[in-house]
């Protein structure tokens, strides 16, 4: 793949934001009959300094795949990183030891998941459970641990923070567990949280009171967030900047609010007129024909192109390269019909 | 909206009901949970009737109990004029023909040891709808209407996917050519794309059949797109009531005022106020006094902590239960339902 094919923009913008972490030509198979298939497919992204970039698209694209790849928790045997490097500070994380993993994760870099329920243990308190964390990675003691993570509670805003410190992971609700969950990822200061889904399983008034708390941690914080929903309304909410996956690509990625207003990829087009919207009319809802491609199946060239209306025989033949849609836009798109292939830059 | 010349397909009167939970470990309590408190309206023919809430609600409750799947402890079920809560064994089982539910998990409702073709088939034989001649080719016919090929008969259920199989679940629904169809959720686990498709067949259906929906969502664009009226629900009661582009305009419930500035919507230009207002859902098992609403609402007043708002007429078309709203503030005064009585004297309170 040439290098124009991913990654960020590193050139524009006023000041152009360090890079805190780097996903480089990842690719991520499964193995299904003896043979192994990519979920994720030569994926190249870059997560910048204090940004919240948000990983969209419907069930099977890759975008948790990518997530639990980047934690270095795919399943061996079943699944495995084909190529490609994850850098966090300068340390790839597909080499390094499991060790050295093992103190990385919840201390660097930490997940969060949907259902905060299968995340903590039922038997062990939910304070016993964050501290755990700073004691491991910080090396403090039970006492210091239990007052830090006391703060740490009041800052994801549990009421009666301190005595529920001593409680249970079934005392709370869907919402309250989700902040023991938050607690507990940003108790050692990570770099990077990776937000898979995390208030998918929420009502709707819950979910804009994590959101809330989740945007102002990231602030406050200086944390950079990888944030994976298939919901486009919290995008537009909470995220700077989109990367659309299809089929294990990233078909399209850029600023929100570009996005929104000129989506460019016929995918991320059809998946936005695919919503219908409760703040205004929606006349005509659209769908998107026939399926996502098995991943034992996948087509040549394009992975959209079956679907596609703009379908070209070239399309078929090649995948296209994500290629910014106007010289130096920090927009930019996997489409040969949308984004022709400008000749060699000037 | 037209007023009541109709008369109604459905007719739901004060539905009650309450379950009793036990929890605990060694020593477990029974508590009392009333998911559904005294919940009244109407579905007129050929209209899809929302019914919004958040988990807890109650809505599903009142879903299953219109086809008394949950016995209601109390309240009147009426479909065209017959008491369903009356009706004996025999008359519930036509009933139940005429009536029928689409749940959320369509893989959980279909029969995995069955094919399609049997799952559809058995309905219509059962209610004497096709003979064992002729079942096939509505099989068919039925599988063709909601967007699937012939031989997709011939297959189990874990062969589809969750489109392909809520597709199967409105098929063996329409089976026996129902009246009314209580969606529960039905595209809620869905892909946006697929939720899209499943939208648009109900649409179809609804209007080539004239079916009427009970249409139960926790997804304000869904029911915008799909219903006509709509319910919302918080805590067992219904807050508010009325035509859906009005509701979704201008709100008056300050529960639907916080459901609609909570719902994200997809255009960044449009942020959500974020509700940095804290406060979680209260349990049905330990509804607030009063207003079930009041700990979490910002216009509590202390009549709100003590008594319970009666749903009344706000203006044509349009009720709410809220102190905000004396009776008889809406620009017309047109009666009031019987059930509204002025907050001053408001003592209906939790008993019943």
């Amino acid at each position: 793949m040439t290098e124009s094919s991913g990654g960020a923009p590193r050139s524009d913008g006023p000041a152009a934001r360090r890079t805190v972490l780097s996903i480089e030509g990842l690719t991520t198979e499964f193995r299904i009959r003896r043979a192994w298939h990519a979920a994720v497919r030569d994926l190249w992204l870059d997560l910048l300094e204090n940004e919240t970039l948000a990983l969209v698209g419907e069930s099977g694209c890759g975008k948790s795949i990518t997530a639990l790849s980047i934690m270095r928790l795919i399943a061996g045997g079943a699944g495995r990183i084909a190529a490609g490097r994850v850098v966090l500070d300068g340390t790839d994380l597909t080499t390094v030891s499991e060790r050295t993993m093992q103190r990385l994760r919840g201390d660097r870099i930490s997940m969060i998941f949907q259902e905060p329920m299968t995340s903590l243990n039922p038997v062990l308190t939910v304070g016993f459970q964050v501290s755990e964390a700073l004691i491991y990675h910080r090396g403090l003691s039970r006492a210091e641990a239990e007052r830090q993570t006391k703060d740490l509670f009041e800052q994801v805003r549990i009421p009666s923070a301190r005595q529920r410190y001593h409680e249970y992971p079934h005392q709370f609700s869907g919402g309250m567990r989700q902040r023991v969950m938050i607690a507990m990822a940003i108790a050692c200061q990570p770099d990077v949280l990776l937000a898979d889904e995390p208030t998918t399983a929420l009502d709707v008034t819950i979910q804009a009171q994590v959101l809330a708390l989740l945007a102002d941690l990231q602030r406050e914080r200086a944390m950079s967030m990888l944030f994976i929903t298939h919901n486009l309304g919290v995008v537009a909410s909470i995220a700077d900047r989109v990367a659309v996956m299809y089929a294990g690509d990233v078909v399209e990625l850029a600023p929100v609010a570009d996005l929104f207003a000129r989506p460019t990829h016929p995918y991320t087009e059809a998946l936005m007129r695919s919503i219908p919207r409760f703040d205004r009319e929606t006349h005509k809802l659209e769908t998107i024909g026939g399926r996502v491609p098995a991943i034992d199946r996948m087509p040549r060239g394009c992975r959209f192109a079956p679907r596609c209306p703009l379908r070209e025989p070239r399309c078929e033949e090649a995948t296209p390269p994500l290629e910014p849609v106007a010289a130096g836009s920090a927009h930019r798109a996997r489409c040969w019909v949308r984004v022709p292939r400008r000749e060699v830059a000037p | 909206m037209s007023g009541d010349q109709v008369a109604p397909m459905l007719d739901v009167a004060d539905l009650r009901k309450t379950f009793r939970v036990k929890k605990g470990f060694p020593k477990s309590v029974t508590t009392t949970v009333r998911a559904v408190d005294g919940v009244s309206f109407e579905v007129r023919p050929g209209e899809a009737f929302g019914l919004v809430g958040e988990s807890g609600c109650g809505k599903s409750t009142v879903g299953r109990s219109l086809l008394r799947l949950v016995e209601p402890d109390s309240g009147s079920v009426r479909f065209a004029g017959l008491d369903i809560g009356r009706a004996t064994e025999r008359e519930l089982r036509r009933l139940r023909r005429r009536i029928q539910i689409v749940f959320q998990d369509p893989y959980s409702s279909l029969n995995p040891r069955l094919t399609v073709g049997n799952a559809l088939a058995e309905p219509m034989l059962v209610h004497g709808l096709a003979d064992r001649r002729s079942v096939t080719g509505k099989v068919i016919d039925l599988l063709r209407e909601v967007g699937l090929p012939p031989e997709a008969r011939l297959r189990y259920p874990h062969e589809f996917s969750g489109g392909q199989r809520q597709r199967i679940g409105i098929a063996r629904a329409l089976s026996v050519e129902p009246e009314l169809i209580v969606a529960d959720e039905p595209v809620s686990a869905l892909d946006v794309s697929i939720q899209a498709q499943i939208l648009i067949l109900l649409q179809e259906l609804k209007d080539r059949r004239g079916l009427s929906f009970v249409f139960i969502s926790h997804d304000l664009a869904v029911v915008r797109y799909f219903c006509q009226r709509l319910a919302v629900m918080y805590l067992g009661r219904i807050v508010e009531e009325g035509p859906v582009p009005a509701i979704f305009e201008t709100p008056l419930h300050p529960y639907t005022q916080l459901l609609k500035s909570t719902s994200p919507v997809p255009d960044p230009a449009a942020k959500v106020t974020f509700a940095r207002m804290e406060g979680e859902v209260a349990s049905a098992a330990n509804p607030p006094k009063g207003c079930h609403f009041h700990p979490r609402c910002p216009a509590a007043m202390d009549v709100c902590r003590t008594t319970a708002p009666t749903l009344i007429q706000h203006s044509p078309g349009r009720k709410v239960a809220c102190h905000l709203y004396p009776a008889g503030t809406g620009q017309e005064t047109a009666a009031p339902p019987p059930a509204s009585i002025p907050p001053s004297s408001a003592t209906r309170s939790d008993h019943a």
